[in-house]
């Protein structure tokens, strides 16, 4: 068979950008070698922050965020802008996120700094005995990926997008630099263009069309916990506490306190939860509120962070290997920015250009050695 | 103050009124209600005649008994406050307040910032997951080959399942033949008592199974509230079976009771499951539970078997028949039916195909439908440490590659019991036999000596398995041994 | 093919429950009928095996539902992961507090 485009990766990066490039006519293909989000999508943690400290992360997740609102509304799964609230506890924490703050503001996203008694009435059961501050963002928010995902990929299907589960890409046939096809385990589909979309898988992708750049992707493991439900409304909002093992929390749909802590493991491509993590999360949930110490822990998880040295993503194209694209490496922010990556790599794609400040993410900027300021992040 | 509706005090093999504790007060739902010290709650409240224990969180659908051995969760309460108690291993305690849980739960007010600790740390050469038939013979093997055993048990006694088996067993004299398995329990736990090198963790659950180093670590938690840390060159893992669930309409009314629990009520703590009931599955689980019945006092009503024959021994079958119970063949349950709890149960005939046959059905008036429709292998501590599985229906379902000395895929993990395959009680103890005198041996506390004991243990099980009913479990375990 | 010990043709599927939290049969078949047979994905779906029972209760008989309806043997099932912990634990618990 032959496809115009086709996407290697059918996380929410792979299936929001088929979307996209199905709705402005392109024929698309996305390959998946399991079923859509089971690679890292599906064991995310939900979070949509735009609460970054650098312009082009604030930028992006703004446009991802207005994404975000707009197609949950149109496709029907649940997106919630319940906000994002940033513990802080002590002088510097707070100098350092009044900077952020201002930054975030100058582009349009409404932070304040408000009093740990403001925080407390956000979420009730919170500590705020060491809290001298926090750094608060209402128009964040969080969205199920398992409905978002199966809606992006619904919606792209309906658009004429194909996409194929249990189909690993095994190889990408190029000759003279330009690609011919894309080899899979369930035979060759010829196509022109190749994005890679693999993430944590990103840099068998690049082996694959041999590029001749370095990009440095490697994944990392993270865990989520998850606790017994509870009634609704208890957190509301992404609970974060750097000074507490960089940990985020928030409650889910479902009900069962959801989140993780920098307990970080890797290069590996193993997934095995582990002891010192269910002790470390446990420390920092109960720290951050201690009533949670009352629930019970259902189930830990992990998934890959995708890391780049400065964790932002290699979003673009790579000019020796016509035409390939890649956008990952997202170092945990894949889930959050993936509406907005694939608007404007579909706009890269289509119109050769972007009013999103794509540059930020070149690939080619570790060749080079200009590391971007390191992205906030947390987990 | 609730009656004592369902307390047994005659029965042809047990004497309860002798073995119950001390009386004392529980408050159901503010209601006051008689309990005896020794016993769960869940039993406490059966016998007050309550059989719905909460309700599920969206349907609010209600709630019963399912495997009465903490692992289905489907007994959780609020206890003095604290929701998600596993109330059918939690013991009474006096004047101990119980509530149903009809919604999810609200968190309580705040409370103060924790304080951290180190976990508590316990080692030994052995850890034995598991205090049932084949955890208690490898304690006891273990120790007596010169290993210091750890042994953990969820429940708040020792003695597995034989607890609640009152008949007597088959096979030769040093396998207890012609001993009830309530007698064999109590031997063996007298046994482990003694030996000081065994010491004892009850209503511990093992949460996770992990190489540590050189050793292994299996994080417990003791009573819910503490958590320690065992150690050892060598675990076995003897942690049972899990009752199967069959999917039918009402499946999920409080009075579909697995066989297990019923036993567990029955011939543990002397409480009659209830009236009338209708047994699905003509195994020796489903038989011997029909006669654990009637001894019981309770009226069984029938025994459905999907299979064209009885799958449990003829002398059993014969017996139940003796007694009145017809025996259905080729018939299924439909359907339970009833408000809150098991009012009825409709079943019908089947064809070759499965299919039930329009006219066939009938319906017995029954408030119990136990099913015992199988047991599956308990292996999630085995699977999540990463030993290999594989499934194979003779033994019950998934179960672990291992050798012919019970050692799995990861050196120093074993395996016995019910976990490995399912089979019986008699089996479960030699096994654990050979697990514990392997285990002792890999990690060179035994003297080669030993190595006898568990070529006498093998050749015991060989002539244990040699009979009609061994054929297909040595089908299965052709499956998983590898050397 | 798999024998279920019952006739599940006859039954009203969404009498019949799978699981302690309200998945029933229905749930299931339906998502079987979507083409989704893989159970990891059938439990974020239905969030079948993911209550306080962590599947020990209702994961065989999605297993088996699943192969009688695809009509493959229960050994072509893949069991999902069993991760630590195997029993519900309290947070306070696990973080060992004085």
């Amino acid at each position: 068979m032959r496809s115009e485009i086709v996407i290697i990766g059918g996380g929410i990066i792979g299936v929001t950008l088929a979307h996209e490039l199905a709705k402005r006519g392109e024929q698309v293909t996305v390959l998946e070698k399991k079923y859509i989000g089971s690679g890292s999508t599906f064991r995310c943690g939900t979070g949509i922050r735009q609460q970054f400290t650098d312009e082009a992360n604030i930028k992006v997740m703004k446009r991802s965020v207005e994404l975000w609102k707009k197609y949950s509304e149109e496709f029907g799964f649940p997106f919630k802008q319940t906000g994002y609230l940033f513990l802080l506890y002590d002088d510097e924490e707070v100098r350092e996120f009044k900077r952020n703050i201002k930054l975030q503001n100058k582009f349009g996203v409404p932070t304040r700094l408000i009093t740990p008694e403001e925080a407390k009435e956000i979420v009730p059961i919170l500590d705020i005995s060491e809290v001298v501050a926090a750094s608060w963002n209402p128009t964040d928010g969080k969205a199920d990926p398992f409905f978002a995902t199966t809606a992006f990929a619904r919606e792209a299907e309906k658009l004429g997008a194909k996409i194929f589960e249990y189909t690993e890409a095994k190889d990408i046939i190029v000759e003279n630099g330009e690609i011919r096809g894309v080899k899979t385990n369930k035979g060759i589909i010829k196509t022109e263009i190749v994005i890679n979309a693999a993430n944590a898988w990103a840099k068998l992708i690049n082996a694959m069309a041999k590029i001749p750049i370095k990009i440095p992707i490697e994944p990392y493991k993270h865990q989520g916990v998850i606790t017994q439900p509870l009634k609704g409304g208890e957190i509301n909002p992404m609970i974060i506490s750097l000074k507490y093992n960089d940990a985020y929390l928030t409650q889910t749909e479902h009900g069962g306190i959801i989140g993780g802590v920098g307990v970080e493991y890797g290069p590996t491509y193993d997934l095995t939860p582990t002891y010192e993590f269910l002790r470390e999360v446990s420390k920092a949930f109960t720290k951050i509120i201690p009533v949670l110490g009352e629930l019970l822990i259902l189930r830990t998880w992990a998934g890959f962070y995708a890391k780049t040295p400065d964790s932002n993503p290699a979003i673009g194209r790579i000019e020796e290997i016509n035409e390939f694209y890649i956008a990952a490496g997202f170092s945990g922010h894949g889930f959050m920015m993936a509406p907005a990556v694939a608007e404007m790599l579909a706009d890269l794609i289509t119109r050769g250009k972007t009013e999103l400040p794509i540059e930020w993410y070149d690939p080619y900027r570790f060749e080079r050695g200009e590391l971007r300021e390191t992205a906030l992040q947390m987990g | 103050m609730l009656v004592k509706l369902m307390r047994l005090t005659e029965h042809p093999i047990l004497n309860f009124q002798e073995k119950r504790g001390r009386k004392i007060t529980i408050y159901f739902e503010g209601q006051p209600i008689e309990a005896y010290e020794g016993e769960t709650i869940v039993m406490a409240l059966h016998a007050a005649g309550i059989r719905v224990l909460g309700y599920s969180v969206h349907k609010h659908r209600p709630r019963g008994l399912f495997c009465a051995i903490g692992k289905c969760a489907s007994c959780l309460m609020t206890v003095n406050g604290i929701p998600n108690v596993r109330t059918c291993i939690t013991l009474v305690e006096d004047g101990m307040k119980i509530e149903r849980q009809k919604d999810k739960p609200k968190l309580p007010p705040t409370v103060k910032p924790p304080k951290f600790k180190e976990a508590k740390k316990v080692s030994g050469d052995i850890v034995i997951i598991g205090g049932g038939p084949a955890g208690l013979m490898a304690a006891i093997n273990a120790a007596d080959a010169g290993a210091k055993v750890i042994l953990l048990d969820e429940n708040p006694m020792l003695g597995g399942q034989l607890v609640k088996q009152t008949h007597k067993f088959f096979g030769k004299r040093e396998q207890f033949a012609g001993v009830r398995g309530v007698k064999i329990a109590e031997i063996l736990e007298e046994e482990v008592r003694k030996r000081e090198n065994i010491e004892i963790f009850l209503e511990t659950s093992a949460i996770m199974l992990l190489q540590d180093g050189d050793e292994k670590l299996v994080v417990g938690v003791r009573k819910n509230k503490e958590l320690i840390e065992f150690r050892g060159k060598a675990v076995i893992v003897a942690t049972g079976a899990m009752e199967k669930m069959i999917p039918f309409e009402g499946n999920d009314l409080p009075g579909v009771y697995g066989a297990g629990a019923i036993q567990t009520l029955m011939n543990t703590y002397g409480v009659k499951p209830g009236d009338r009931v209708l047994i699905v599955g003509a195994g020796n689980v489903g038989l011997i539970l029909a006669y654990q019945l009637i001894q019981a006092g309770v009226d069984v009503k029938a025994i459905v078997e999907a299979m064209p024959k009885i799958g449990g021994y003829f002398v059993h079958a014969a017996k139940i028949r003796r007694l009145g119970v017809p025996i259905l063949t080729r018939h299924t349950i439909l359907r339970a039916e009833g408000k809150e709890k098991v009012e009825r149960a409709v079943v019908a005939q089947i064809d070759e195909k499965w299919r039930s046959i329009p006219g066939t059905e009938k319906v017995f008036d029954v408030d119990v439908i136990a099913l015992a429709v199988g047991l599956r292998p308990s292996i999630e501590l085995l699977h999540q440490v990463g030993c290999q599985i594989k499934y194979v229906p003779e033994l019950g379902g998934h179960v672990v590659i291992r050798d012919s000395r019970m050692e799995t895929t990861i050196k120093g993990i074993f395996v016995a019991g019910d976990s490995a395959g399912i089979e019986e009680a008699t089996t479960a103890m030699l096994e654990g036999k050979i697990a514990g005198i392997a285990a002792a041996l890999e990690i060179g506390t035994a003297s080669s000596e030993w190595f006898k004991e568990i070529e006498k243990a093998q050749k015991e099980l060989d002539e244990f398995r040699a009979g009609p009913f061994g054929r297909k479990v040595l089908e299965g375990i052709k499956k998983v041994v590898v050397e | 093919m798999i024998k279920l010990n019952i006739d599940l043709e006859k039954v009203n599927p969404e009498e019949v429950f799978i699981c302690g939290c309200d998945v029933t049969l229905k749930d299931i078949l339906d998502l079987i009928d979507q083409g989704i047979t893989d159970i990891q994905l059938i439990k974020r779906l239905t969030h079948v095996g993911m209550g306080f029972c962590q599947g020990r209760y209702c994961i065989d008989t999605v297993a088996q539902v699943i192969a009688w309806k695809t009509e493959k043997d229960l050994k072509e099932i893949k069991l999902p992961d069993a991760r630590m912990p195997v029993r519900p634990v309290k947070m306070k618990v696990m973080a060992n507090e004085k």
